[in-house]
């Protein structure tokens, strides 16, 4: 068990800036996911640390160790590949005894570990097939399972569960969750799922461009984002993002967003005054519209609300996802099923403006 | 059941037009291979009936048969570890990605694409004693004593061939192995390297055991193609001196075509046809294999 720390590491192809000076603390016993769309630059990242990838600049250290040198071997790591990287011509008992044959573990040792970790994984009846009589799930578990019998310092995880079906990506994240729970080792996850990350990270890294956006639990990165693409990465479906003027009218405060004006809570009054008669970007989660009609869920006053025309209706059963659109805007709500309305329908959508965002134009910083 | 018969006479009728070929073209050809050995054929088309007199007078004390035979065998074996053994060599150090790879691929390729005939001819003024380029460079190298008349040697006649062939197919089995190596995933190479193997040791653990069934395959696949050698041998030596590098091949040639023997010439086809038939069962039985080897 170990701690992982970056300073400042950078990866470049050519002239392509793949990871820009990131730094990052991560605690030993934490799960650290590394989240952000294609290319933002988390696998290189998780493959610096793992030794995989040389790094153009910075420090990586694991523990106390300097491993910026040290190769994949001898940095005490395992890993857990996106297609499992499993050895074609090896039965599953070699696939997981392979790392310690090659440390010349003595062989009871070996056989030892890989029974644990084959019970600990449910797989001991697969010890003698080969990876192409497994299935996707079973694979996965046999990757977990090489990874585990090693008790290595550092877990790595590339995007594991990308190549299962959504019922079994959902057991497996609950599985791996329980393992690092049971483990007690550091481990850093790479995915482009928000919901894995939301779901499975102590702490949550949200990558863009080669760059870190922000660093935080889920909540802090669901309630407080920093910026907008935090703000739209996390979340499902993502925040809807309206372009408004912030105006002032006696001693109030509201948006103008052409179709609807909406009253700002008196409490983020001291920090928007510098603001008004400027264009700013109003985030509002999907989960935080209500149709006026029916919600219980919120007190509303005079301003809180939006009228809308109902473009789409996604029934999913608990809920419906409703596209609407107002003015200019195109904006989705979750909404009950409570709430019946039909395309073309009006409807009065309600804004639950304690939870509003608002993101500077130019900058996309969040200002709330 | 009417409509399954429906569907076979209707594949039936779609490939009968290539079974016909095939009948006419190669069963037939095969089978009056097969009648005419057992018959003494002169040169205008009288045929005597002298049972297995041809294949006595092939296998019964021969040995000219023997030295074809053998020389069949040492070209076969040494041609396929030869250019097994450097295809293996060049596919290693191409999958490395050298500077500059895709240029050796083809330069190594290059003398597969080249007829044998010309091939032989190459080298032909290579090895010839008068000045040929390799005695030329032995004596430049300080190496005198390794001077030989390569073909004229009835010692050595056949190895000198052995290389040319070996020279000219290295860059057929390294593409069957530069192929297999890149097919193997790299996530499989980074997995070891995280498992603890040293520089090296990937190709004992890794490569190999993943390739072995192409490299199966190409090994059958060689021998079967070097038993089948005429040309190179034809025109390099004509099997000799003497009959010294004479290969099945060219004997069947020369009983055929030299000494209008066409019913023994014929039963040295036959026997021949045999051996190969018999390696390409085997061959089968591994492309079976290979079918069912790895999926990454």
């Amino acid at each position: 068990m170990a701690s992982v720390v970056l300073k400042d590491i950078m990866k470049k192809y050519g002239d392509v800036v793949a990871v820009s000076k990131i730094s990052l603390e991560i605690k030993d016993q934490e799960f650290v996911v590394l989240v952000g769309p294609s290319g933002c630059g988390k696998t290189t990242t998780l493959r610096m640390i793992a030794g995989l990838e040389e790094i153009d600049g910075g420090e990586i250290f694991i523990g106390d160790t300097l491993v910026n040198d040290v190769p994949p071997k001898d940095r005490d790591i395992a890993m857990v590949f996106q297609n499992y990287a499993l050895y074609p011509h090896m039965d599953v008992y070699n696939n997981m005894a392979f790392g310690l044959k090659l440390r010349k573990f003595p062989k009871n040792e070996i056989n030892q570990r890989v029974k644990d970790a084959a019970e600990i994984l449910g797989i001991q009846e697969l010890l003698q097939r080969k990876p192409k009589q497994l299935s996707g799930g079973q694979r996965q578990r046999v990757a977990v399972g090489r990874a585990i019998v090693r008790h290595p310092k550092v877990f790595l995880f590339d995007e594991p569960l990308s190549n299962l079906d959504a019922k079994l990506r959902v057991q497996m994240r609950a599985e791996l969750s329980k393992l690092h729970d049971k483990l007690k080792t550091t481990m850093i996850y790479v995915t482009h799922d928000q919901v894995e990350a939301m779901t499975m990270g102590d702490r949550i890294v949200v990558m863009r461009d080669g760059l870190v956006q922000q660093v935080g639990s889920p909540l802090d990165l669901y309630n407080k984002p920093v910026n907008k693409f935090v703000a739209g990465f996390i979340g499902t479906p993502s925040m809807n993002f309206l372009d408004v003027i912030l105006k002032k009218e006696g001693d109030n405060l509201f948006l103008d967003g052409q179709s609807f004006k909406l009253a700002i809570p008196a409490e983020y009054k001291s920090t928007l005054l510098s603001y008004v008669n400027q264009e700013l970007t109003f985030g509002v989660r999907p989960q935080d519209l209500f149709d006026s009609t029916v919600s219980r869920e919120v007190s509303f006053h005079e301003g809180t609300s939006i009228n809308c025309t109902v473009d789409v209706v996604e029934p999913l059963g608990s809920e419906q996802d409703i596209y609407l659109t107002t003015g200019p805007h195109t904006v989705v709500a979750v909404l009950d099923m409570q709430t019946r309305t039909s395309v073309g329908a009006d409807i009065k959508i309600a804004v639950d403006t304690s939870k509003i965002h608002l993101f500077r134009l130019d900058t996309e910083i969040a200002i709330i | 059941m009417k409509k399954t018969w429906l569907k076979n006479k209707f594949a039936f009728l779609m490939v009968l037009p290539a079974l016909l070929f095939v009948v006419i073209f190669m069963i037939y050809p095969l089978l009056d291979a097969f009648t005419m050995s057992f018959f003494d054929v002169k040169i205008m088309g009288e045929k005597i009936f002298v049972g297995f007199n041809n294949y006595k007078k092939l296998l019964n004390h021969n040995e000219i048969t023997l030295i074809s035979l053998k020389n069949n065998i040492y070209f076969s074996l040494f041609t396929t570890l030869g250019t097994v053994v450097i295809g293996m060599i060049l596919a290693i150090l191409l999958d490395r990605k050298i500077h500059g790879w895709q240029a050796f691929r083809i330069l190594f390729y290059l003398p597969v694409t080249l007829s044998s005939v010309v091939v032989s001819l190459l080298w032909l003024r290579i090895y010839s004693p008068n000045g040929g380029l390799l005695n030329v460079i032995l004596n430049y190298i300080q190496l005198p004593f390794l001077e030989k008349n390569w073909l004229g040697d009835p010692n050595i006649a056949i190895f000198s061939i052995i290389m040319v062939s070996i020279w000219q197919y290295s860059g057929y089995t390294m593409i069957f192995f530069l192929a297999a190596l890149q097919s193997i995933p790299d996530s499989l190479f980074e997995a070891a390297r995280i498992d603890g193997i040293r520089p090296g040791q990937e190709i004992m653990y890794i490569s190999f055991p993943l390739i072995k069934p192409v490299i199966i395959i190409v090994v059958m696949l060689q021998l079967i193609f070097s038993f089948k050698v005429f040309d190179i041998v034809w025109v390099m030596s004509t099997g000799g001196p003497g009959y010294s590098s004479s290969v099945l091949g060219t004997y069947l040639y020369t009983e055929a075509f030299r000494k209008f023997q066409m019913g023994y010439a014929q039963a040295i086809a036959v026997f021949m046809f045999i051996i190969i038939f018999s390696m390409s069962l085997i061959y089968l039985k591994l492309a079976r294999f290979r079918e069912a080897s790895h999926e990454y």
